[in-house]
C-alpha cells in the first residue's frame, strides 16, 4: 500500500495540474457548482438542481472547440540571470514574439520547470524525517509530504504573467518573478502560453520555448570575519598558476623533469642545450591560504542545507585580496578546490556549494588524514561541522596539531539547542536560526 | 492564484432570486442589502488569516448544526433542506471578506490542510480568493432545490450569464459572446429534458420490479414471511416510536398493524376490501374505533412519513386522542391508516377492554392450506386439540412450543422433503415468531378454531430516559382466535427472542439511543409547534451570525475609510511626518502610480548623482518608513525621531525649490505646522 500511494500521489496530483491547466478561474467554479448540482440532481424529481449541471456542462463543451483550435505560432526566448539565490526572488525577461498572421490578446505565459515526481524512496525518507499537513488525515496518508518533494525538486515558484497584445511579427518582453525554493539548478522545461477561450472558461494551451539552466546559489547570510590567523605559509612546490604576486621567484637550482611539473617551470635553455627537459626549483612560495571545510557525512536535510549555507556565507570573509581559499568537501572521500590569486572565482566555489550533496554513509573520520596532509600549507580554516562527537573533535585537533588556526561551526537542528561555545573556537549555531546566530 | 471578482449587484441579485424562488423574499432582501452594502461600507475589517481561519470555523459549526436540525427534521431530503439554506449559512464568509481591507479570503480558511506552516519550504503564497463567484453557485443551487416554475432556467441562465459576462476576456465581442451563451443555454435546457425523460424510463423499470419483489410490511393485505429463508435474519436497532405509559407487569404490549387471514407458500393475505372512515369521537384529534370504555392508556410518540402510515394499535383499542388528522380509516381486518397527519404524533390510546375492531370470523379463518393439512391434523389428534375451547387449545399449544421448541434467527439448510413449515413442525423444532405465530395459526385452525394472522410490534424495551422504545427488530408476529366474542391475542413464542434478537446490537447503541431521544423530542417539538416548515424556522441561525460579525467587527481595529474624493489613498492621505517629505519628493519627482509601492517608486524616479535631492537619507527614510508601517514592533522611540529628522531634512532641502516647482499640497510651512499637531495613528496603506 505505501508503495502505491506515491503512484496514486502523482495521478492526483498530475490531473489536478491539468485540470488548473486547462480550465480558468471562472471554468473551475463552474465546472465545480455543475459537479455539486450535479450530485444534488440526480434525482430530477427531487430538486431542479440538475438544470446548472446541464448548464455548466453545456457552457464547458461551447467553450471546449475554442480552446481545442487555439494554435498560434509564438516563439519563446527567456533571459536568465548569471545565478540566483536560493530563496531570494529575481526577475528575469521573457521574449516572445509572434510568428502568426493575428494578433494575439489576452495570452498568460507560464513558465514549466523540468522535474522528475518525488519517488516512494524520497517519500519514506521525507516521512522519516517529521511528517508535513495540518491535520491527521494529510499526515496520515503524506500527501503534502509527496507535494512538498515535488515542488522542492521542481525548485523554484513562477507565476503565470500576463502578456500584452501581440501584432503579427510581434515581440513583447514581460518580467517574470521567480523565487527559487532550493540551491541546485533550475531546470527550465519550456514555456505554456494560455489563452481563454470568448467565454473565459477553458485556457486553449501551446507549449513552445527551450530548455535552460540557471544554478541557483545556497542562501548567505551576514557573518562576522572568522578570527583566523593571516600569516602566510609556505607552499612546498609551489601553487600552479596561482599569481606569485610581492615574492621574488628566485631560481636555486635546475633538475631533471618530473611528471606533474609546471610547464612554465622548464628551463628552456638547459633543455636547448642538454637535450631533455630541464625545471628550475624555485625558492619556496608562501601564501596566506585559508580553508573551509564542509561536513558532509550527514543526513540530508534541513541540517545540510543549513551547512552548506553556513559554509557559503563564510567564503566572502575568507576571501582576502592576497588569500587562496581552499574548500574541502568531506564526504566519502575529501575532495579540494581552491580559489584566489586569480586560481577561479568565489563564485565557482559558490557554484560548488550550490551542487553539493549530503553524504549519509561517510565515515566522519576517514577524510581525516587526506585533510591533515593539506594542512601544512593552511593558516586557517574555517570547520563547518554536523556535529561534535569524537571523529569530528580529533579532526579539528589534527589540524591544529599542524598549526592551523581552527574556528569550527557546528550547526544544530535539536529544537532544545542554543547557541553558543562548546569549546574553545567551537561554537554551535541553530539551522532555523542562521541569520541570528551568523549575525556579526 | 487570486481568481476573479463578482461585480457589483450580482449578489444581491441573486440573493433576491434565490428569495423569490424559496418563498423568502424578506429574508433574501436583508441579506443582499447586507451582502451589497458591504464593500460600499466605510468601515473595514482588518483581518489577519487567523482571523478568517476562525470565521470559516464557526460557519463549519453552523453549517453542522443546520445539517443535523434539517436532516432531524427531513430524513434524507434533508440534504435538500440544507442545498436550500445554505446562502444563510454560508453569508458570514461572503461579509467577512467583501468587509476586510484585502477583500480576499485566504485559502487555509476555506481548506484545512494548507492551513499552518507558514513559509514552509515549497509552500506556495496564499494570496487568498474571492468567494463571491463559489457563494453565487451556491445561491443558484438553493433557488433550484427550493424553486420551480417555468423562470426557473431562464433566471438561472440569465444570472450565471451576468457572471460570464463579468469575466469574459477583453477580446471577446458582445454579439458572439451572446449568441454562444444563447446556444449554450438552450444546450442546457435540453439535456435537462432529456435528463428529465431519462430518469423517468429508468425509474418506471425499477419501480415495476421493487413492486414484485419488496413490496412488504406496509402492505395490509399481505405479509410476505421469512418462512423458508436461509441465514441469519439481520434486524435493524432503529427505533421507530416511544411508547409512554405502559406497565410492564402486565406482559408485553402488542401493537398490531394488520391481520391476514389466508396463507400460501409462505406469504399471508388478506381480502382486498376496502377502508372505511373511522368516527371522530367529540374532538377533531379524537377518534372512536370500537364502542365501550378502556381501562388502560398509552401514549404513542410516532413519526408518520409523509402524513400518513398504518398505525400499530392494540387489538382491543378503543378511542384515539391527540392524533389531528384528516382523516383515519380502518379495514375489516384491523389495519388503521391516518391519512394527512402531521410528521409526528403523540396519540393517546385507550385499551385493555376487550373490545375489538376486527370482522367477525368467516370460513376463510378456519382454512388450512393442503401442504400441511396432513400434518397438522396429525398434531392436532396428537396434542388432543379438537373440541377444546379457545383458552385451553391455547394451553395446550403453549406447553408443546415450551417442551421442545427453541428461538432461533438461523434457519439451516434442510435436506429431505417437506415445506419449511413441515421441517420446523417435525425436525429442527427452532424458528423466530414468524414460523410460531403461522404455526399456532394453522394447529388453531386444524382445531377447528377460526384464527388469523397478526403482524405489528411488541413493547417490551424500557429506555431509562423514560419511555418504552419500540425498534424494527421488535417487529413480531402472532396469532388471533375467536374467542366467541372477539379476537384475542395468542402469542407463543418464546419469551426470549427479545433478548436473542438483542444480542447482537453494537456498543454504540446507548449513544444511538440518546441521539434518537433528542430527535424524538425535536420532533415533538416541531410539529407541536406548526404544520410546514416556514422561512422562519431558520431565521434563529441569523442572531448568532449577525452576532459573530459584530463580535469579530468589535474586536479587530477598525479603519475608516475616508471618502475617496477627500483625498487618495496613500502617505498623502495619512498625514504624519512622513506625508511631508513625501509631498515634496512627489512633487519633485512624480507621484506614485495607482499600487505602486514606494520602493518601487523610489527606484523609479530615483534622480542620479548630481540632483540635489538627498538620496541617501531617503533611502534611509524609506526604511524606517517600512519598518514604521510593518514591522510588528513598528519603530523605537530613537528611530521615530531619526524618522522625523530625515523627513524633515528632505522637506527642508526640497522645501528651498519648492518656488521653482509645480505647486503639491502638503509641501508648505503650513502643511507642515498643521502635520506637528497630535493625532491618530495613520489607517493603512501601500
Amino acid at each position: 500500500m505505501p508503495a502505491l500511494r506515491p503512484r496514486l500521489f502523482r495521478l492526483v496530483h498530475d490531473a489536478s495540474t491539468a485540470l488548473r491547466r486547462r480550465l480558468t478561474p471562472a471554468g473551475r467554479v463552474l465546472a465545480g457548482a455543475a459537479g455539486v448540482a450535479g450530485a444534488l440532481g440526480v434525482d430530477t424529481r427531487q430538486s431542479h438542481a440538475a438544470m446548472l449541471f446541464t448548464l455548466g456542462v453545456a457552457l464547458l463543451l461551447a467553450a471546449l472547440p475554442f480552446a481545442a483550435l487555439f494554435r498560434p505560432r509564438i516563439e519563446a526566448m527567456r533571459r536568465l540571470p548569471a545565478h540566483a539565490t536560493a530563496g531570494r526572488p529575481f526577475a528575469y525577461t521573457l521574449e516572445l514574439r509572434n510568428h502568426s498572421r493575428r494578433t494575439l490578446r489576452d495570452l498568460s505565459a507560464q513558465e514549466e520547470l523540468a522535474a522528475r515526481p518525488a519517488g516512494a524512496a524520497e517519500w519514506r525518507a521525507r516521512r522519516a524525517r517529521g511528517r508535513a499537513g495540518a491535520n491527521w488525515l494529510d499526515r496520515a496518508m503524506g500527501y503534502p509530504d509527496w507535494v512538498a518533494l515535488t515542488r522542492e525538486r521542481q525548485g523554484a515558484q513562477i507565476p503565470a504573467v500576463p502578456v500584452p497584445p501581440l501584432p503579427p511579427g510581434g515581440l513583447a518582453r514581460v518580467t517574470v518573478q521567480a523565487r527559487p525554493l532550493r540551491r541546485g539548478v533550475l531546470r527550465f522545461a519550456g514555456t505554456r502560453i494560455a489563452r481563454p477561450d470568448p467565454l473565459g472558461l477553458v485556457n486553449g494551451l501551446l507549449r513552445t520555448g527551450r530548455p535552460g539552466d540557471l544554478v541557483v546559489l545556497p542562501a548567505r547570510y551576514p557573518c562576522a570575519p572568522p578570527p583566523l590567523a593571516g600569516g602566510r605559509r609556505a607552499q612546498p612546490g609551489g601553487v600552479a598558476l596561482a599569481g606569485p604576486v610581492g615574492d621574488a621567484q628566485e631560481v636555486m637550482s635546475v633538475r631533471d623533469y618530473r611528471p606533474g611539473d609546471p610547464l612554465r617551470r622548464i628551463h628552456w635553455r638547459s633543455w636547448a642545450r642538454t637535450g631533455r627537459p630541464i625545471v628550475k626549483e624555485l625558492q619556496d612560495e608562501y601564501f596566506v591560504r585559508q580553508a573551509l571545510v564542509l561536513d558532509m557525512a550527514t543526513e540530508p536535510g534541513e541540517r545540510f542545507e543549513a551547512m552548506v549555507s553556513v559554509a557559503a556565507s563564510h567564503l566572502e570573509p575568507l576571501a582576502g585580496p592576497d588569500a587562496l581559499v581552499d574548500l574541502f568537501l568531506l564526504g566519502v572521500q575529501a575532495t579540494r578546490l581552491t580559489s584566489g590569486r586569480g586560481l577561479g572565482s568565489q563564485e565557482g566555489l559558490l557554484a560548488a556549494l550550490a551542487s553539493v550533496q549530503a553524504a549519509p554513509a561517510a565515515d566522519p573520520s576517514a577524510p581525516r588524514g587526506a585533510l591533515a596532509h593539506a594542512a601544512q600549507g593552511l593558516s586557517g580554516a574555517i570547520c563547518v561541522l554536523a556535529d561534535w562527537d569524537d571523529p569530528r573533535r580529533a579532526l579539528v585537533d589534527a589540524l591544529r596539531g599542524q598549526g592551523v588556526t581552527v574556528a569550527a561551526l557546528v550547526v544544530s537542528d535539536a529544537p532544545d539547542a542554543r547557541p553558543g561555545p562548546l569549546a574553545p573556537g567551537v561554537r554551535r549555531v541553530r539551522a532555523g536560526h542562521l541569520a541570528q546566530d551568523l549575525a556579526p | 492564484m487570486t481568481g476573479p471578482s463578482a461585480p457589483p449587484l450580482l449578489l444581491g441579485a441573486a440573493l433576491l432570486w434565490w428569495g423569490w424562488q424559496g418563498g423568502h423574499p424578506a429574508l433574501a432582501l436583508g441579506l443582499a442589502l447586507l451582502v451589497e452594502a458591504a464593500p460600499r461600507s466605510p468601515w473595514r475589517w482588518h483581518a489577519e488569516p487567523r482571523d478568517f481561519h476562525r470565521l470559516a470555523d464557526v460557519t463549519n459549526l453552523l453549517f453542522v448544526a443546520a445539517a443535523l436540525v434539517l436532516f432531524a427534521q427531513h430524513g434524507a431530503r434533508g440534504v435538500f433542506a440544507l442545498a436550500g439554506w445554505l446562502p444563510l449559512v454560508l453569508v458570514p464568509l461572503v461579509l467577512g471578506q467583501r468587509l476586510s481591507l484585502g477583500r480576499r479570503m485566504p485559502l487555509g480558511a476555506l481548506f484545512l490542510s494548507l492551513r499552518g506552516r507558514p513559509g514552509a519550504p515549497g509552500a506556495p503564497e496564499d494570496a487568498g480568493v474571492d468567494v463571491g463567484f463559489a457563494y453565487l453557485a451556491v445561491v443558484l443551487v438553493a433557488a433550484l432545490v427550493e424553486g420551480g416554475g417555468p423562470w426557473l432556467y431562464p433566471g438561472t441562465a440569465a444570472l450565471a450569464a451576468w457572471a460570464l459576462w463579468a469575466v469574459r476576456p477583453r477580446r471577446t465581442r458582445a454579439l458572439p459572446w451572446a449568441l454562444l451563451v444563447l446556444g449554450a443555454a438552450g444546450a442546457g435546457l435540453a439535456g435537462f429534458t432529456g435528463l428529465q425523460a431519462g430518469q423517468s424510463a429508468v425509474e418506471a423499470r425499477i419501480l415495476a420490479w421493487f413492486e414484485q419483489r419488496l413490496w412488504q410490511r406496509s402492505d395490509p393485505y399481505r405479509a410476505e414471511t421469512a418462512i423458508g429463508q436461509l441465514g441469519r435474519l439481520k434486524l435493524s436497532d432503529r427505533i421507530l416510536f416511544h411508547v409512554h405509559g405502559h406497565d410492564p407487569a402486565g406482559g408485553p404490549l402488542l401493537l398490531r398493524q394488520a391481520s391476514f387471514r389466508s396463507y400460501r407458500h409462505g406469504t399471508w393475505h388478506a381480502p382486498r376490501e376496502g377502508f372505511s372512515p373511522v368516527d371522530r369521537d367529540g374532538a377533531a384529534d379524537r377518534w372512536r374505533l370500537a364502542p365501550g370504555a378502556a381501562p388502560r392508556e398509552v401514549r404513542l410518540g410516532i413519526v408518520l412519513r409523509r402524513g400518513r402510515g398504518l398505525l400499530p394499535l392494540p387489538g382491543d383499542t378503543t378511542t384515539l386522542a391527540g392524533l389531528p388528522a384528516e382523516a383515519l380509516v380502518v379495514n375489516p381486518w384491523g389495519a388503521v391508516v391516518a391519512r394527512k397527519a402531521p410528521g409526528f404524533a403523540s396519540v393517546r390510546v385507550a385499551h385493555g377492554g376487550g373490545a375489538s375492531r376486527d370482522a367477525p370470523p368467516g370460513a376463510q379463518d378456519l382454512a388450512v392450506p393442503e401442504p400441511q393439512r396432513e400434518l397438522l391434523a396429525g398434531l392436532v389428534a396428537e396434542l388432543g386439540l379438537a373440541g377444546r375451547d379457545p383458552a385451553e387449545a391455547e394451553a395446550r399449544l403453549r406447553a408443546f412450543f415450551d417442551e421442545g421448541f427453541r428461538y432461533s434467527l438461523r434457519s439451516e439448510a434442510a435436506f429431505g422433503g417437506g415445506t419449511a413449515l413441515a421441517r420446523f413442525l417435525t425436525r429442527s423444532r427452532a424458528g423466530h415468531c414468524e414460523y410460531f405465530a403461522t404455526a399456532t395459526v394453522l394447529l388453531l385452525r386444524a382445531a377447528g378454531l377460526p384464527a388469523r394472522y397478526a403482524t405489528g410490534y411488541s413493547v417490551q424495551e424500557y429506555l431509562p430516559l423514560g419511555a418504552h422504545v419500540v425498534r424494527r427488530r421488535h417487529a413480531h408476529s402472532w396469532a388471533l382466535v375467536w374467542t366467541g366474542t372477539r379476537w384475542r391475542d395468542v402469542d407463543l413464542t418464546p419469551a426470549v427472542w427479545v433478548e436473542a434478537d438483542a444480542a447482537g446490537a453494537p456498543w454504540w447503541q446507548p449513544l444511538y439511543d440518546a441521539a434518537s431521544w433528542v430527535s424524538f423530542g425535536f420532533q415533538r417539538w416541531r410539529w407541536a409547534e406548526r404544520e410546514g416548515l416556514d422561512a422562519e424556522d431558520l431565521l434563529w441561525l441569523l442572531p448568532p451570525l449577525l452576532g459573530l460579525l459584530i463580535w469579530r467587527l468589535a474586536r479587530r481595529p477598525l479603519v475608516l475609510r475616508r471618502a475617496r474624493e477627500a483625498a487618495p489613498a496613500g502617505p498623502e492621505a495619512e498625514g504624519g511626518v512622513f506625508a511631508g517629505a513625501y509631498a515634496c519628493l512627489a512633487a519633485r519627482l512624480g507621484p506614485r502610480a495607482p499600487g505602486e509601492t514606494l520602493r518601487a517608486w523610489w527606484r523609479r524616479v530615483a534622480p542620479g548623482d548630481g540632483s540635489d535631492v538627498p538620496s541617501a537619507a531617503v533611502r534611509e527614510l524609506l526604511d524606517l518608513r517600512y519598518r514604521e508601517r510593518f514591522a510588528p514592533r513598528g519603530l523605537s522611540p530613537a528611530e521615530r525621531e531619526r524618522l522625523a529628522r530625515l523627513a524633515g531634512e528632505v522637506e527642508r532641502r526640497l522645501g528651498r525649490r519648492r518656488g521653482r516647482l509645480r505647486t503639491s499640497p502638503g509641501c508648505s510651512p503650513g502643511d507642515r505646522a498643521r502635520r506637528a499637531g497630535p493625532g491618530p495613528r495613520p489607517p493603512a496603506s501601500r
